[in-house]
């Protein structure tokens, strides 16, 4: 993909993106009671064919993920997802139920309260981005799959060559070195709104 | 619009339909059976002031919600009761509630959150349930672990005491011999020099049984300094069990062995192993018509493995699982001490290496398994 991002637009979307995380990460630590401290990973960009980003998340998951995603709408569409590799998932539904009961699977209920940790962390995020812009994005309720990213992903996608914007940030709760992603997948032909968009407010920071 | 919500009457789920300013507009039939409040006593009140205990985190949602746009879901995980309503329809046990609100719109383009209400109390009672079962079978498993110890932990107690009196009787016995004869003032010279040979013996016997026990315990060292051929420790220890052999018909065959193969040993440990091996190999086969006993090595990926196979039918499986445990023995009384197999096993442990009876075979077979000394170390 030819599309190179400035440093000025780079910055902004981490800058947006962090915002987002860290007030997820705030929620969350509430959710749990504060027993755990939630590391947020600075943001990365990739632009890149949805088949090249599948192929990163099989070697990083031992091709098994589990995945809280939400499709929002606005200014630009897209998908946000929650990605654990599901050995991971398992871990964290586990710690932060305060359960001492190995799972091998998720039972329904665990299912729902991986699901809420994916939606806090989706919707601050895109609050976050909302709140940047002063746009309106409107979320979907949330969604879980689990499975090969292949898998995952063929549902939303059915062509892996078109090139997808991936912004993700790691998301570690700190006692359990426990790693997973926060991820916004932007359909490409909207990336360019996202970058008008970060040009007019960085325009008017200037302005200010 | 708030026409075509009266359908929301009809679904088993409780909603909520609340405007920007937080205030209720519909309140459906499901809510009024499970709460104590009728649609017509909260239209217009803002639902913090119905429930004045509302969550922060539900009032930032449904704000978020309205203002973003954003779909959010309360599991019933972290917080189960987010609205106090009732699971039955008599007013009685708290609802367990799942919640999930999304924005609506209205013609006139009036932003507005519907709050969804689940009740999920059956299937948390199952889930709990379930839960509860699991952690009981954990307990039990844990109980019989604790109680299969007890047990290897008694037979082991029983054996000491057993191993330990018999030398300690016949040493009593001969202080006895000893004190009659200096009341009759006659002593025996020879019989005393017998009688002193046999508490020698005695007390090497003891004193071999604690050796045995520290290495159970692992408080005996070995000296793996020596680079060592394996057919040469075969030999030796076949040579050492000579003298039991011809007492025997039993016929032994380990020319099969290579030359080359060394490891890094306590080759007297490992040729007690094997001893200890044949010595048992004998005494179960020793009655059979034409007895026999085979020792082969073999190289197997870093391993080099030995098998001592004799022409038993194989041990049952039952068997198989305690006879690694001290003081576990099939033996006749005072023929072994049980200590035999798990003191080899321990050796062979310290070695890095194994010691198992192979049950896939159709003869009795030991396999002790040791790392090629290229290996060694790494």
């Amino acid at each position: 993909m030819s599309l190179q991002l400035t440093d000025d637009q780079l910055d902004l979307l981490k800058e947006v993106f962090n915002l987002g995380v860290g007030r997820a990460a705030a929620s969350l630590s509430k959710l749990a009671n504060n027993k755990y401290e939630v590391v947020l990973s600075l943001p990365k960009l990739q632009i890149l064919p949805l088949r090249d980003m599948v192929s990163i998340l099989e070697t990083e998951s031992n091709n098994n993920i589990t995945c809280v995603s939400q499709n929002y709408t606005g200014p630009f569409n897209g998908t946000a997802h929650m990605i654990y590799s599901h050995a991971a998932s398992l871990r964290l539904v586990t710690m932060m139920l305060d359960s001492n009961v190995p799972s091998e699977r998720l039972s329904e209920l665990e299912s729902d309260a991986l699901m809420e940790i994916g939606n806090v962390l989706i919707n601050a995020c895109l609050g976050a981005l909302s709140r940047m812009f002063k746009a309106e994005i409107e979320t979907e309720l949330p969604q879980i799959l689990s499975g090969t990213p292949e898998n995952v992903f063929k549902k939303g996608h059915p062509n892996f060559d078109l090139p997808v914007t991936f912004i993700r940030s790691e998301f570690q709760i700190k006692e359990e070195n426990l790693k997973g992603y926060i991820s916004l997948f932007l359909e490409t032909d909207k990336i360019q709104k996202l970058l008008e968009m970060i040009d007019q407010y960085n325009q008017e920071l200037m302005g200010m | 619009m708030l026409k075509r919500i009266e359908v929301l009457n009809l679904i088993d789920s409780g909603f909520i339909l609340v405007n920007a300013h937080l205030e209720i507009v519909h309140w459906n039939k499901w809510l009024e059976k499970h709460s104590n409040f009728k649609s017509e006593q909260v239209i217009g009140k803002k639902i913090d002031d119905i429930f004045p205990k509302t969550k922060l985190r539900l009032l930032e949602i449904i704000e978020d919600s309205i203002l973003l746009g954003s779909s959010s879901i309360i599991s019933d995980r972290f917080s189960q009761n987010i609205f106090p309503l009732f699971h039955n329809i008599f007013s009685e046990g708290e609802m367990i509630q799942k919640i999930q609100t999304s924005r609506l719109k209205d013609d006139e383009g009036h932003k507005y959150c519907l709050i969804q209400i689940t009740d999920t109390t059956i299937s948390h009672q199952r889930e709990n349930f379930l839960m509860m079962q699991a952690k009981e079978i954990k307990i039990k498993t844990e109980e019989l672990e604790n109680q299969t110890k007890m047990a290897s932990l008694g037979r082991m107690a029983s054996g000491i005491v057993h191993e330990i009196n018999n030398p300690i009787t016949i040493i009593k016995g001969y202080e006895y011999t000893y004190n009659s004869m200096k009341k009759k003032e006659v002593f025996d010279l020879e019989k005393m020099d017998e009688m002193f040979s046999k508490i020698q013996k005695m007390a090497d016997r003891i004193t071999s049984i604690i050796k045995g026990l520290k290495i159970i315990a692992h408080k005996d060292t070995f000296e793996f300094n020596q680079l060592a051929n394996i057919k040469q420790i075969v030999d030796e220890a076949v040579e050492l069990s000579r003298p039991k052999l011809e007492k025997t018909s039993v016929y032994i065959d380990y020319e099969n062995i290579a030359d080359n193969l060394e490891i890094w040993c306590d080759p007297v440990q490992i040729s007690q192993i094997i001893i200890n091996l044949i010595s048992n190999a004998i005494d179960a086969i020793e009655d059979q018509t034409s007895p026999w006993i085979f020792i082969s090595a073999r190289s197997y990926d870093k391993w080099y493995e030995i098998s001592i196979i004799d022409s038993g039918k194989g041990i049952p499986a039952n068997i198989v699982k305690q006879m690694f445990d001290p003081f576990y023995t099939s033996k006749k009384v005072g023929k072994g001490t049980g200590l035999g197999l798990s003191i080899s096993q321990k050796i062979a442990e310290a070695h890095k290496g194994e010691l198992y009876v192979d049950q896939k075979m159709p003869n009795t077979t030991f396999v002790l398994k040791l790392i090629q000394s290229k290996y060694w170390g790494l």
